[in-house]
């Protein structure tokens, strides 16, 4: 049987969006190596000038380097991508399998919760946190985090309770293991694999976020910069130096489309009735 | 007034202007506004929008036209003032009468400040003319004020306040004035259809003459890239508030005149003078040269500024000081002075004293670009001396009530002043609970200089006043103040003998002729 990776491997855009990803992270971590100038010094008299040899992308409309920004811009653009999918993973797993192992009240409290949640649009919810808390990495990050949970948990309640019905659960029941025992151990493990391609999907979702807060200014903060903010900069330059929007914004869309291949094909990997079949 | 009229004031400036039509008969002039309209009514006028209109229609006593320094006669021929500077005689013209034929008299100025400081009229203008004790008519055309002490701006108060007629505001009342207005102007009102257009006709009855354009129609186009584009292609004849981009490529296209006017505001870092962080007066120093005012003006504004060294801009040349402390870019000297005021380098690269971190941050209006653009350098300018600066984008709103309360550390604007000297609402220590000190800048010598020019009514001796004032206020860097914006429009070229008044006035479009 092929392992997981090797069946996404052979799913040829998800190879072409996990290269893409990796290029990103490389290029992420690598940002001090390989920005050519540092990203916040300024030239103010070399305004929106388009690309040279110096400032390869361009320069922003305080002259400073695009391409350097934008290095940098994708460590904040990412780690805020994973970081808080990480954070709603978590507390989605957490609320998802309280909920789907232990019903009764429990469930139908936390289900409660999440409608809440869900009937709120998530912007929305997200802008009015940052505006109270105040927009900083930390507070965009847990934020975002903290308001999309509600997914997973769905996801997760209903694996479960269709899984806890499942006779090894009941053999493990029988046999005296505790709750906990049989959710972390028999039960948590089965519903993974939704959840994993989900979490692909949210990154995707949760920088386009991220960069739609930084666009309204209420994301990364100078003279930090996101690939949101250098697009939301760019903007009132469109027409006399589209080079300032258009460079972020296709990282923007590189990075989403990218996720979402590898989402796609995580999916079709992990699918259990195609390991069945095979 | 209140900031959001300094902050319209400083919007309309960059957008008053006026349009020819040039799909309509050469007869038509139309004027790209960046706002609707509020109150047209003269005792309540707090906008420029408002006031571009108004002013229109109605007419003050007395009026700044072409110059800063010369008050033009309108309603009022003649002015004395008594030795004892306690009341001022104002002869009025004669033969002037209203849109609806009535005749004019003194009974009307003196409804109209009796009205202005009424209560019950909630003008916020009122405190500005508090100092009017009280007023009288011997004869119709002849009016006296009488002052509670000797006031140096006097005629600059007069000539902000356009006269309404009696017999009509007090029939009609005063709200819902607009689309009633009555006046002894140029022009008359037509219609007002809200957000839409306001129309005036030529009042073919003015003592001055009947002007040369029939109408005049007012359109609000809030978007200043939308406004370059309706003049380019001709559907206004004048806009103004122009980016320096959209103003070059308007320029380009060969139908429209570029009309630069050179405005009395005053943009500036403001630091919270309350704050413990600023009390060193070599701290705040080394913040004027640690930021450069002359790479912001030629950058960020594209030339479109003067480099300031306080709150009276050079085109001010009458009340203007040159001789006092400038502060131009150097870096090496804020170090220094910062190292002067106990503040070391710290392992981060940023200042600290006894433990702290030199950090602020400063609040600025979001969406404004040329604004962000100037705040990134000086945060960046800052860093290089060791402070960290943060920004803090905020809504209008929010703003409004983080200033009101005086809540920060910093905030960067910009204030237009009138064109007298006295900048009591400014800089007098009195004006920071009641007033615009936004500076929260507190000085006793300047206290006493500023109640002292109000009361002055030498001009020579006021002069010495605000220019030992201007000196004081660049010593003490009450402000970091960068620069008087320049205010980028253009007219139709079917169109000629637009000017724009000085800053805070209105256009005068009563000049505005058709070519041919």
């Amino acid at each position: 049987m092929p392992s997981v990776l090797q069946r996404l491997f052979q799913h040829k855009l998800a190879t072409v969006g996990a290269i893409v990803l990796l290029l990103l992270v490389f290029a992420a971590l690598f940002a001090p190596w390989l920005a050519p100038n540092n990203p916040e010094d300024v030239h103010p008299e070399a305004s929106l000038r388009g690309p040279s040899r110096q400032f390869p992308l361009g320069q922003d409309p305080s002259g400073r380097c695009i391409l350097s920004r934008m290095l940098y811009g994708a460590r904040a653009s990412l780690s805020v991508g994973f970081l808080a999918g990480v954070i709603s993973l978590g507390v989605g797993i957490i609320m998802g399998s309280l909920a789907g192992y232990f019903g009764g009240w429990v469930d139908l409290l936390i289900m409660r919760v999440a409608e809440v949640f869900m009937t709120i649009p998530q912007f929305l919810l997200v802008i009015a946190a940052v505006a109270i808390v105040g927009p900083s990495f930390t507070s965009v990050l847990v934020i975002i985090g903290l308001s999309s949970w509600t997914g997973y948990a769905r996801v997760l309640r209903g694996e479960i309770l269709s899984i806890k019905q499942k006779p090894f659960v009941e053999a493990a029941r029988a046999y005296g293991s505790s709750s906990w025992r049989i959710l972390l151990r028999h039960v948590l493990p089965n519903c993974l694999s939704p959840l994993i391609v989900m979490v692909t999907l949210n990154v995707a979702s949760v920088i386009l976020l991220e960069s739609s807060l930084s666009f309204l200014g209420f994301g990364i903060q100078e003279p930090q910069a996101s690939w949101g903010s250098i697009l939301s900069q760019g903007r009132a330059y469109f027409q006399s130096a589209p080079h300032v929007a258009t460079f972020p914004g296709i990282a923007i869309m590189l990075a989403v489309l990218a996720f979402n291949l590898l989402g796609d094909g995580l999916r079709d990997a992990l699918d259990p009735k195609l390991v069945e079949g095979e | 007034m209140k900031r959001l009229v300094v902050l319209l004031i400083a919007l309309s400036l960059l957008l008053t202007g006026c349009g020819g039509g040039g799909a309509k008969t050469s007869d038509t002039f139309i004027y790209a506004l960046d706002a609707d309209i509020v109150n047209l009514l003269p005792v309540k006028l707090t906008n420029v929008v408002s006031t571009t209109v108004s002013t229109q229609i109605h007419e003050p006593l007395v009026k700044y036209e072409d110059t800063y320094d010369e008050f033009v006669p309108k309603l009022a021929t003649e002015w004395s003032m008594d030795p004892s500077g306690l009341s001022w005689t104002f002869k009025l013209r004669t033969g002037v009468t209203w849109h609806d034929g009535e005749p004019f008299t003194s009974e009307d100025v003196k409804y109209t400040y009796e009205t202005l400081l009424d209560p019950a009229t909630k003008s916020v203008r009122r405190a500005n003319y508090q100092i009017i004790k009280s007023i009288e008519t011997p004869d119709e055309h002849t009016v006296v004020f009488h002052l509670s002490e000797p006031h140096g701006p006097f005629l600059d108060k007069m000539s902000q306040v356009p006269i309404m007629a009696k017999h009509h505001v007090s029939k009609v009342g005063l709200d819902d004035y607009n689309s009633k207005a009555i006046g002894t102007g140029p022009f008359m009102m037509v219609e007002w259809i809200p957000d839409d257009h306001v129309t005036l006709k030529a009042n073919p009855n003015y003592w001055g003459g009947k002007p040369a354009i029939e109408n005049v129609i007012f359109k609000p186009i809030p978007e200043a890239s939308v406004r370059a584009m309706a003049l380019q292609k001709g559907e206004v004849h004048f806009a103004s508030g122009l980016t320096a981009e959209d103003f070059e490529k308007v320029l380009d296209k060969g139908n429209v005149q570029g009309i630069v006017v050179d405005s009395l505001a005053f943009a500036y870092f403001g630091h919270n003078n309350r704050n413990p962080l600023f009390a060193d007066k070599r701290v705040r120093q080394a913040l004027a040269y640690a930021i450069d005012g002359e790479s912001i003006v030629n950058d960020v504004r594209k030339g479109a500024a003067i480099v300031s060294v306080g709150p009276i801009s050079p085109t001010n040349a009458v009340w203007f000081n040159p001789n006092v402390k400038q502060y131009p870019y150097d870096p090496e000297k804020a170090k220094e002075l910062l190292a002067q005021a106990g503040w070391q380098v710290g392992s981060d690269g940023f200042l600290t004293k006894d433990g702290k971190t030199f950090s602020f941050s400063v609040i600025l209006a979001a969406g404004d670009e040329v604004m962000r653009n100037q705040a990134v350098l000086i945060q960046k300018w800052l860093k290089d001396v060791g402070v960290d600066l943060k920004l803090e984008f905020l809504d209008w709103s929010v703003m409004n009530d983080r200033l009101d309360n005086r809540e920060y550390e910093a905030m960067m604007l910009s204030m237009t002043p009138s064109p007298d000297p006295d900048q009591f609402n400014y800089w007098h220590s009195t004006a920071i609970d009641n007033g615009f000190n936004d500076w929260c800048y507190s000085n006793v010598q300047v206290d006493r200089l500023l109640e002292q020019g109000r009361r002055e009514t030498d001009p020579a001796a006021r002069k010495a006043i605000y220019d030992e004032v201007q000196a004081i206020l660049a010593e003490d860097v009450a402000a970091v103040f960068l620069y008087h914006p320049k205010v980028l429009g253009g007219l139709n070229k079917n169109f000629t003998g637009m000017t724009e008044g000085p800053a805070g006035q209105a256009p005068l479009l009563y000049k505005v002729k058709p070519v041919k």
